[in-house]
């Protein structure tokens, strides 16, 4: 038996090729498999992958149910894990691979289907990787003759189509429900129906982090580093970020990403002191973009003499008095110390 | 019994009080999920206590296996949690609010099997503890992933708090006239919720 550089004993390693089959019948699908041996050369990748997997995933998933704890994915992870022969977890692994493959289109390319099992102590890990087909440039010097090639079904886990899953703690069906994931996809702002098909169509997962709940504790979070921090322009950054990232609702994120995308260095770790949790800190979800715009939107009021007020719907409700007067008129009152008064210039 | 029941009763008690910490922090958080619910009559979360947690961690399966091995991991009512509401038109509002803010494994909405039957009535859930709430990796390994979500009107509750209280064990057989009763009480409130239910309905018609 192969163990891994971080003590991991390999029960079972595997590989298919899987070509998109996207709306064929899974009986229909042929997938060329094999078990992947502990000396075949390509071992060593994998098992550094598998030995960094959990470390390296940023998102956590859940598989979903039908209201009976049931899921056809964590049922078929679980068999595999229960039996004893290679033959008889290949036969899993190629019911796995047919799926994929069924979930791929010619949008998501040939892909290289890896499926690893390792055991340490009472701690047994599943991992499932998706490499997408790839054309690379190989170069080697042969004496004083430099050689280049095209390779043109390469796989790497540097592509950005790069997909992963990895689940531990397989005690029972009652506790085998999350797990981790990497998908490069997702996170490089690809069309939503491409990259939904690892996680959601062929993991049958959701994201662990609800995106209404995400949402509301991000948002939390932001408004606190308002009103505790008392840099101007750090507010400023704060706010022109709520504002970008209202039109990118479409995507995963985390508070750790928008501190990446947004700000810079010292006021995310100004965040990361504040919230003192790396986990949450890290947590992906999916914004949900009418939790996101009751939290984190805008109000602005435009009088009828041009004087327009506005800030972000939770500082006006706390701040901005609005009083009704007659004629339909409206006085506004904003209490506060002036930090920064801006006088724009009209160009010719 | 089983072989660890000191080991897991005393790792019960060692978590308890952030138990009861998460339990609490949980019940913020559903109030403020149903905060624009009407109606609602309380909610109410509570952890299990070490008698009922022993109890349960030594049950066993069909085959006479120890039920949860991992019981921390594997019970998913360690903690749980009700809402009570007036009248069972409002039940709807709950259900939807719950269900877009919490990932869910389970949902049973449970009736007798004979629509000739009374008894216990509710909606109960199987729901993922948030992570924000509670980080269950750098807190302890013991911490439960799920907990466990009842819906109830007030007259479904009433009947089986009451039922509850007469404290009789599920698997020993009564009286005929005893099962008579008690189904006579499930029916009482079963027609009560039914009566209330057209009350809210003809009198929200006059009001418009």
């Amino acid at each position: 038996m192969e163990q891994t550089p971080y003590n991991f004993d390999i029960k079972f390693a595997y590989a298919a090729w899987v070509p998109p089959y996207k709306s064929e019948e899974e009986d229909n699908i042929e997938i060329t498999s094999k078990l992947l041996d502990p000396s075949n050369s390509a071992m060593k990748y994998f098992t550094k992958i598998f030995d960094e997997s959990i470390s390296n995933c940023k998102i956590e998933i859940l598989f979903k149910s039908n209201d009976s704890q049931e899921n056809e994915i964590r049922k078929s992870l679980m068999d595999l894990m229960q039996k004893n022969t290679h033959q008889e977890k290949k036969k899993i692994a190629d019911g796995l691979s047919k799926r994929l493959a069924k979930h791929t289109d010619n949008r998501n390319g040939t892909g290289l289907f890896v499926l690893i099992e390792g055991k340490k102590a009472e701690t047994t890990r599943l991992l499932l990787n998706r490499f997408r087909e790839d054309e690379v440039v190989f170069s080697d010097v042969e004496g004083s003759e430099l050689n280049i090639e095209l390779l043109s079904q390469a796989f790497s886990k540097k592509s950005r189509f790069y997909k992963l899953a990895v689940y531990e703690d397989i005690f029972s069906e009652r506790s085998f429900w999350k797990g981790f994931a990497i998908d490069k996809q997702k996170n490089s702002g690809s069309s939503k129906e491409i990259s939904d098909y690892w996680i959601k169509d062929f993991l049958l997962c959701d994201l662990a982090v609800n995106s209404i709940q995400g949402t509301k504790s991000f948002s939390k979070v932001i408004r606190n580093m308002l009103r505790k921090i008392d840099k101007i322009e750090e507010k400023e950054m704060i706010i022109s970020a709520i504002l970008s990232l209202k039109n990118r609702t479409d995507q995963y994120i985390s508070v750790e990403s928008f501190c990446d995308q947004y700000l810079n260095e010292e006021l995310k770790a100004k965040i990361r002191t504040d919230m003192n949790d790396n986990y949450t800190f890290q947590s992906m979800f999916e914004i949900d973009s009418e939790t996101y715009k009751q939290e984190l939107g805008s109000k602005i009021t435009t009088l009828d003499n041009g004087v327009i007020v506005t800030a972000p719907t939770f500082l006006y409700d706390e701040y901005v008095k609005e009083e009704e007067l007659e004629d339909g008129k409206m006085k506004l009152i904003v209490e506060g110390i002036v930090e920064d008064k801006k006088l724009n210039k009209v160009t010719k | 019994m089983r072989e660890d029941q000191e080991q897991i009763l005393n790792d019960y008690k060692r978590i308890k009080d952030s138990l009861e910490s998460l339990s609490s922090s949980l019940s913020d958080n559903i109030k403020d999920t149903l905060k624009n619910c009407k109606n609602v009559d309380h909610i109410n979360f509570r952890v299990k206590t070490e008698k009922s947690f022993s109890e349960k961690a030594n049950s066993l399966d069909a085959n006479h296996r120890i039920k949860y091995p991992n019981p921390f991991r594997e019970m998913q009512d360690i903690i749980g949690g009700r809402v009570v509401v007036y009248y069972k038109s409002d039940l709807q509002q709950i259900i939807d609010e719950l269900e877009k803010n919490y990932s869910r494994v389970e949902k049973k909405e449970i009736i007798p099997d004979d629509e000739k039957e009374f008894g216990y009535e509710g909606i109960h859930y199987i729901f993922l503890i948030p992570n924000h709430i509670y980080n269950p990796y750098i807190e302890s390994h013991n911490v439960p992933y799920f907990f466990e979500f009842q819906i109830k009107t007030l007259y479904q509750h009433a009947w089986a708090q009451s039922e509850h209280g007469l404290g009789y064990k599920p698997d020993v057989e009564l009286p005929k006239n005893i099962k008579r009763k008690l189904a006579f009480l499930a029916a009482q409130s079963w027609g009560a919720d039914e009566i209330l239910s057209e009350l809210v309905t003809n009198i929200n018609y006059l009001k418009n």
